[in-house]
């Protein structure tokens, strides 16, 4: 208790706009005023208040005014993990452009687990957050919290996994045509028995790759065998021992549904002895700068991790500003980039048309609105 | 403005303590003992209160505490730039350690620039945060600034980097002896000419690691050549946005 009262004491020192106006020798009103820029007030009191605020050193309580106006300039997101390399730069798009409105973020890992995400979301309302941004973990949310996030009306945008029981606007992207894509390409190049080490099926981003997957194989009318699909969990581990299980069965090809499990397969490749692309091809979802200086460079599906978070923060400013009523969701296109683990470059040295190097050509372009 | 009076009138609706004192037929007092779990509730009293918080589904509103307590029970962390690889797993064991002990996280990127970094550190004081921790961009903090954070009394724990400025506590590494065993090693190896790739001069750790690299060439009789010397300049630069970032990803090597 001794130390509780000492702390008091200290932060007590931080002027208030009670002792710039004693200072000033105006009112509390017109140190308001000055300080927030919306009235008049004469150039002989602004001046006077300017250098009180000065001498003090003073700055608005911005907990005080939030308090009051029911806004605090904070909004909160809740990621599995900022470890995983998938959300840094999602992060950074989402603190860019909160910074720019005046926002600060208040950052959560929830590592996938259903009650960790509870407790986040229930601090966030507690702290009066005036937005969040969800990467919801598997499963549905309680019952109370969903009344909880109904009574509070703080708008919630979901992004990359949308959720049965959350009805809010999301942001995601359309990996069942990222998915597509990377497996046909590895259809084109020559891989008839294709593996897949899926993410988790009970999310929706997990399924809808594992769609894309099967849709590929269909339109290039190759087998769908189930002893060469194994589901994961995005981690390293889920990848290295789906490695070890699938590698044996020597598929042509192998296409993994994130990087991390894309690390762990490798591992369990060099373990093997097995090399990429002479013994098996490979595409991956996520592109990162370190992946084209790394052999095997590996083609994957590029996911625009930036807008994501910068494009679910503007709809979540226009929830906060009542501009948007309705639903927003926003499906941002993936790049296939194709490098050197597919096989296709291979191919083409042995067919010595070196002529049709391989280029990273996107597919297509990304939907992602203007910012700035 | 018109948004602005619906917004408030929504927000409005969240229960407050007088809702759920009014709800249980208590006093505000009664049920902040409750909720606190600081005081002696009869038996009776508590399930009455603990019902009125169940039905109205309260929670308490920890804005309203911090600004009584003068504790917000959050900190701040400003990193040059989260996507610099090195910062995530940094900023995970600030976040997990933060929340063992009930606080939040405010994510600040500076970009290695003075200007954003005494930005975010103005705002996370208006905050009211009860901490900072700070990766120091090169260059003094502005004496207004320093003024500031003297008298806010918030502590700020330098990470990586130290500052001659800041005589706060600080948390690094001993990278003056990570370079001199790396390149110890090479020379070991029998490479005899070896560069240095540094990190910017101007920080405490890059200077650090350069001193390391030159006391290993020493140690091991060989030559610095200044021309085998190249300090980097740090990548956060102005004006990052995705579509720059995505530039650097076709890097083809």
């Amino acid at each position: 208790m001794k130390s509780k009262g000492s702390r008091k004491k200290k932060l007590h020192k931080a002027p208030n706009i009670y002792d710039v106006a004693r200072h000033a020798r105006v009112s509390v009103f017109t140190v308001s005023v000055v300080v927030n820029k919306n009235g008049n007030v004469s150039p002989t009191l602004r001046r006077r208040v300017e250098a009180a605020v000065q001498k003090l050193n003073y700055r608005p309580n911005l907990l005080a005014r939030g308090l009051v106006k029911h806004e605090t300039h904070t909004i909160g997101i809740v990621v599995r993990d900022i470890v995983n390399p998938f959300f840094p730069l999602l992060v950074r798009g989402v603190e860019d452009a909160a910074q720019k409105a005046g926002y600060s973020v208040l950052l959560c890992n929830s590592d996938d687990q259903r009650e960790k995400e509870e407790q986040y979301l229930e601090l966030l309302l507690s702290k009066r957050v005036d937005g969040i941004l969800l990467n919801k973990a598997p499963g549905n949310l309680s019952l109370s919290l969903r009344r909880l996030l109904a009574d509070s009306k703080v708008p919630v945008v979901l992004m990359m996994r949308t959720s049965s029981d959350l009805k809010a606007d999301a942001v995601v992207t359309d990996d069942e045509k990222g998915a597509f894509e990377a497996v046909s390409h590895l259809a084109r190049v020559g891989h008839r028995l294709i593996a897949l080490v899926s993410g988790p099926l009970s999310v929706s981003n997990g399924k809808a790759r594992w769609r894309g997957f099967r849709k590929a194989l269909e339109a290039g009318d190759l087998q769908y065998e189930r002893d060469l699909v194994i589901e994961g969990d995005y981690h390293i581990d889920s990848g290295y021992r789906a490695g070890l299980s699938l590698l044996p069965r020597r598929p042509d090809a192998v296409f993994v549904a994130n990087y991390l499990m894309t690390v762990g397969l490798m591992k369990a490749a060099d373990e093997m002895g097995l090399r990429c692309p002479e013994d098996f091809g490979l595409a991956s979802f996520d592109d990162y700068p370190w992946l084209s200086c790394f052999r095997p460079r590996l083609t994957t599906v590029e996911l625009p991790k930036y807008e994501i978070g910068a494009t679910a923060v503007q709809i979540l400013l226009e929830r906060i500003s009542g501009k948007r009523s309705r639903r927003a969701l926003v499906k941002l296109m993936p790049e296939l980039h194709v490098r050197e683990s597919c096989g296709f470059m291979l191919r083409q040295r042995d067919s010595k048309e070196d002529s049709l190097a391989c280029q990273e050509k996107p597919y297509a372009a990304s939907t992602a609105p203007e910012f700035q | 403005m018109k948004s602005r009076t619906s917004r408030k009138k929504k927000l409005h609706k969240a229960s407050n303590i007088y809702d759920v004192a009014r709800h249980a037929r208590v006093s505000v007092f009664t049920v902040s003992g409750v909720v606190n779990n600081n005081g002696n509730v009869s038996a009776k009293l508590r399930r009455r209160v603990e019902a009125a918080v169940q039905k109205l589904n309260y929670r308490p509103n920890l804005l309203a505490r911090g600004l009584v307590m003068r504790q917000t029970h959050t900190i701040g962390i400003v990193v040059r730039d989260i996507v610099n690889p090195f910062f995530p797993l940094l900023v995970r064991g600030a976040e997990d350690a933060a929340q063992k002990a009930g606080y939040s996280v405010l994510l600040c990127n500076s970009d290695d620039q003075r200007q954003k970094e005494e930005q975010y550190l103005e705002l996370l004081l208006s905050k009211r945060v009860d901490g900072i921790l700070l990766n120091k961009a090169p260059g003094d903090l502005s004496s207004s600034l320093r003024n500031l954070l003297a008298e806010s009394k918030v502590s700020v724990v330098s990470l990586m980097r130290t500052s001659p400025h800041l005589k706060g506590d600080a948390v690094i590494t001993e990278d003056e002896k990570g370079a001199f065993e790396a390149v110890s090693h090479w020379a070991r190896v029998g490479h005899r000419r070896i560069a240095l790739v540094s990190g910017p001069s101007s920080v405490s750790n890059g200077k650090a690691r350069w001193r390391g690299f030159r006391k290993a060439l020493e140690a091991g009789g060989l030559q610095y050549e200044q021309d085998l010397v190249i300090e980097g300049a740090s990548i956060g630069g102005a004006g990052r946005t995705g579509a720059h970032h995505r530039r650097r990803c076709r890097l083809r090597f």
